[in-house]
C-alpha cells in the first residue's frame, strides 16, 4: 500500500492553472516573450550536450549563478524546451521564503516556480517524473560553503531520497557580466550585491544584468546510490556536484575571449 | 493493513443525527459487509435511517455502554469532529472532550468487545504553518497544539486521546480519517465562513491552494475504511487542489483582495477576542491553504467519484444552505419519529416493506447517476419533481437526491 504515481490525481484538462500553481496560459505567453528574448536576445544562451538530460523520468538539475534575483534556473528551463530531444519542461526550485512574499506568491507559482521543500520536491522527481532545476551561486561552490549550504538543500536530499540522477549544469557569463562592486550585509547573515544595475530590485534586478553571452554546459548525471545513508549520500554528491562545476566554470571561463562577444 | 473484511461487523455511528453522521450510516447500510448498524446521537435525526437503529444518547453519551454492550458492537466509528466543522458548529468542537470520555472508555475497557475504533479527524490538524509542504501527507509532522487555534488544539486532543487508547489495548485497532472540509448542502466548512458578507476578502498578493471534498465521498471513504478493516492514518481529499480564486469562483462567490498581506495573524487573534469563531483558520486559509495528497487511501482501492471543483459546483449559496439545515426542511412525512419508527420496526402488526436487492435497486430512474439527475433537477417542473421525490421514496431513497429536490420544490 504505497503512495505511487498510479494514484496521482486525475488531470482537468479544461482547467488553466495545475495543482502545483502554474498557469498553463502564463507560462505559454511567458515562454514566448519574456524567456524567448532573454534566452535570443539579451543572453544569447548556448546549450551544449542536452542529451545528457534524462529523456524520461524524474531528475534534478543543480546550475551554477543561481540567487534569489537570478534567471539562470528559469533560462535553463527555456533552453531545455528549446534544445533538449524531448524539449523536456522544467520547474525552477525557489527558497520557500521567497515564495511566502505577497505578489510573488501568485507570480512565481503561476510561472511554474516550486518551493524547495523535500516533500513536494520528492513527488515531481518520484511520481510526477519531472525536471527541477535549482540554483547555487557560484561563490558557494567551494567545499566549505557546499557543506553548509548544496548538501543541506532540500531539493537534492529528496533527489537522492527518490534515486533520480543529478544533473550538473555550468552555467558561464549569467553572474559575471554584471560587476558586483559591493555587497551590503543585510540582517540574517544576508548581502545585497550591488552592481553595475543597482540598486537591485529583487527579482527586477534580473533585468538590470547587462546583455552577455551565457553558455550552459550539462555535465553526465550522477545516480545516488544511497544504501540507506541518505545524508552521507547527499554530502558526497553535493561535494561531487560542487567540485565539477568549479572545475568546469574554471575551463569554460579560461577558453572565453569576452564576457559579451562570442 | 490488518484483515478484518469478514462479514458480519456490528458498527456504532456517533452523531448520526447530523448531515455528516446520516451520511456515513447511509453509506454503512449499502455495505451488506455490515451486519447492524447503531446510530447515536444526542440529538434525532431529521430522517429515519432504512436499515440503521437509531438510539438517542442523551448527556454526553451517559449510556453508550450499554446501548454498546446490548449490541455487542465491535467497530465504532466516531463522527463527532466532522459533523462540527461541516456546518463550523464551533459549540459542538468545543463539546467534544466530554463525549470522547465515554467513547474511549468503551474502546479502552478491555472486557469490551469493541475491536476498531475509527475516528474523523481533519486535516486542520496540520495547522497553517508556512514551512508546511504544498501538498500534506500523512507523514508530515502535525502542528503543535501550543499556540495553536481552539480548532487545531480540539482536533489534538480528540486525536491523540484515541490514540493513547489504542497504544493501551493491543487489540485495539485505530484509523484516523483526517479529512479535508467536506462541503456539499450542509456547508464548506471553512470557506462557508465568510459568505454572509457581500464580498469574500482575499489576502492581496496571496492565492493559496484549496482543497475539499465531497461529503458523499467523504461517506463513502468512512465506510470503506470500515468494511476494508484499514488501520492507521488517512487523508480523504478529493482529486484537484484549486487556487483560492478558483475554488470561489467555483461556489460562485465574489470576492476580491482587500485584506493586507501583512498583519493578518494580529488582526485574526484580536478578532478571536472580540468572540468571533475560526478566525486563525480562516486566516490560515486565506494566507497559506493547504493541499493533500490524498493517494494513500486510493491506494487501498477507494475511488473518489467527485474532484474537488466538482465537490464545490455541488455547493448550494448562502440562502439556499440555510434552508437546508433549518427545522422543517424534511416533510413531516417523512421525519423521524421515534414512536413511529418503534412501531414500525417492532410491531407484529407493521408490515415491514420488502427492501429490494441490490440488482433490483439499480433499474429504471434508480439506475441514473445521483449525480446526473442532480444536474437534470433545475429543468423539472413542479409535478416531475414532486413524482421523482415519490419515486425515490419509495424505490432507492437516495438521501441527498431528495434533500436536493426538496430544496429545489421549497425555492419554487
Amino acid at each position: 500500500m504505497t503512495r505511487g504515481p498510479e494514484h496521482l490525481p486525475v488531470v482537468e484538462t479544461d482547467r488553466d492553472l495545475d495543482d502545483w500553481g502554474r498557469s498553463e496560459r502564463l507560462s505559454r505567453t511567458l515562454d514566448r516573450t519574456l524567456w524567448d528574448a532573454a534566452y535570443k536576445y539579451w543572453y544569447r544562451a548556448r546549450l551544449e550536450q542536452p542529451r545528457r538530460v534524462p529523456a524520461t523520468g524524474g531528475a534534478l538539475l543543480i546550475v551554477n549563478g543561481g540567487g534569489t534575483a537570478s534567471p539562470v534556473t528559469a533560462l535553463l528551463a527555456k533552453a531545455l524546451r528549446e534544445k533538449h530531444p524531448q524539449r523536456r519542461d522544467a520547474r525552477p526550485c525557489a527558497d520557500p521564503e521567497l515564495l511566502d512574499h505577497p505578489g510573488f506568491a501568485v507570480a512565481l507559482k503561476r510561472a511554474g516556480v516550486v518551493a524547495a521543500h523535500a516533500d513536494d520536491v520528492r513527488r515531481l522527481l518520484a511520481d510526477e517524473d519531472e525536471l527541477v532545476v535549482i540554483g547555487v551561486r557560484t561563490d558557494r561552490l567551494h567545499d566549505d560553503a557546499v557543506e553548509g549550504d548544496l548538501a543541506r538543500h532540500p531539493a537534492l536530499r529528496a533527489a537522492i531520497e527518490a534515486g533520480v540522477p543529478v544533473v550538473p549544469v555550468v552555467a558561464r557569463g549569467i553572474d559575471d557580466e554584471t560587476h558586483v562592486v559591493a555587497r551590503l550585509p543585510l540582517p540574517g547573515g544576508r548581502e545585497l550585491p550591488l552592481g553595475l544595475g543597482v540598486p537591485a530590485l529583487g527579482s527586477l534586478s534580473a533585468a538590470a544584468l547587462l546583455p552577455g553571452a551565457v553558455d550552459l554546459r550539462v555535465l553526465s548525471p550522477i545516480t545516488p546510490d544511497a544504501r540507506g545513508d541518505e545524508t552521507g549520500e547527499t554530502e558526497r554528491i553535493a561535494l561531487s556536484v560542487a567540485r565539477r562545476l568549479r572545475h568546469e566554470l574554471d575551463d569554460m571561463r579560461r577558453a572565453r575571449r569576452s564576457r559579451w562577444v562570442r | 493493513m490488518t484483515d478484518r473484511t469478514a462479514t458480519g461487523q456490528r458498527v456504532l455511528v456517533t452523531a448520526a443525527a447530523s448531515r455528516i453522521g446520516g451520511l456515513i450510516v447511509a453509506a454503512l447500510e449499502s455495505d451488506p459487509a455490515i451486519e447492524t448498524i447503531i446510530a447515536v446521537d444526542a440529538e434525532a435525526p431529521p430522517a429515519p435511517f432504512q436499515r440503521a437503529e437509531f438510539v438517542r444518547l442523551r448527556d454526553h453519551y451517559a449510556q453508550l455502554a450499554r446501548v454498546a454492550a446490548g449490541a455487542a458492537i465491535d467497530v465504532v466509528v466516531d463522527v463527532r469532529a466532522a459533523a462540527a466543522l461541516a456546518p463550523l458548529d464551533h459549540a459542538a468542537l468545543v463539546d467534544l472532550s466530554d463525549g470522547s470520555d465515554r467513547i474511549l472508555d468503551l474502546c479502552g475497557d478491555p472486557e469490551g468487545g469493541v475491536r476498531r475504533l475509527v475516528v474523523l479527524s481533519s486535516t486542520h490538524r496540520y495547522g497553517w504553518d508556512s514551512d508546511l509542504p504544498r501538498f500534506v501527507t500523512e507523514q508530515t509532522p502535525l502542528a503543535s497544539r501550543e499556540g495553536g487555534s481552539p480548532l487545531l488544539r480540539a482536533l489534538a486532543e480528540l486525536e491523540s486521546r484515541a490514540q493513547a487508547v489504542a497504544a493501551g489495548r493491543d487489540e485495539l485497532g485505530l484509523a484516523v480519517l483526517r479529512t479535508a472540509d467536506p462541503v456539499g448542502p450542509a456547508g464548506a466548512g471553512l470557506l462557508q465562513a465568510l459568505d454572509l458578507l457581500p464580498l469574500f476578502p482575499t489576502v492581496l498578493g496571496f492565492d493559496p491552494p484549496v482543497q475539499v471534498v465531497h461529503e458523499d465521498d467523504l461517506a463513502r471513504a468512512a465506510a470503506h475504511v470500515v468494511v476494508a478493516g484499514l488501520d492507521g492514518e488517512y487523508l480523504v481529499a478529493a482529486d484537484g487542489t484549486l487556487a483560492l480564486t478558483e475554488a470561489l469562483r467555483a461556489l460562485g462567490v465574489t470576492h476580491a483582495p482587500v485584506l493586507p498581506p501583512w498583519g493578518t495573524g494580529l488582526l485574526s487573534r484580536l478578532l478571536h477576542r472580540t468572540g468571533l469563531r475560526f478566525t486563525q483558520d480562516i486566516a490560515g486559509l486565506l494566507r497559506h491553504g493547504r493541499g493533500i495528497d490524498n493517494r494513500k487511501l486510493k491506494a487501498t482501492g477507494f475511488a473518489y467519484r467527485s474532484t474537488t471543483r466538482e465537490a464545490l459546483a455541488t455547493v448550494v449559496p448562502g440562502r439556499r444552505r440555510r434552508l437546508a439545515l433549518s427545522a422543517g426542511s424534511v416533510p413531516a412525512d417523512n421525519a423521524y419519529d421515534a414512536d413511529v419508527e418503534a412501531f414500525l420496526r417492532y410491531s407484529p402488526s407493521a408490515q415491514r416493506p420488502e427492501v429490494p436487492a441490490a440488482d433490483e435497486q439499480r433499474h429504471g430512474i434508480a439506475a441514473l447517476d445521483a449525480d446526473a439527475l442532480l444536474a437534470l433537477l433545475p429543468s423539472l417542473d413542479a409535478d416531475a419533481l414532486r413524482a421523482l421525490r415519490a419515486h425515490e421514496q419509495a424505490g432507492p431513497r437516495r438521501v441527498r437526491l431528495i434533500a436536493e429536490i426538496d430544496l429545489v420544490l421549497a425555492e419554487r
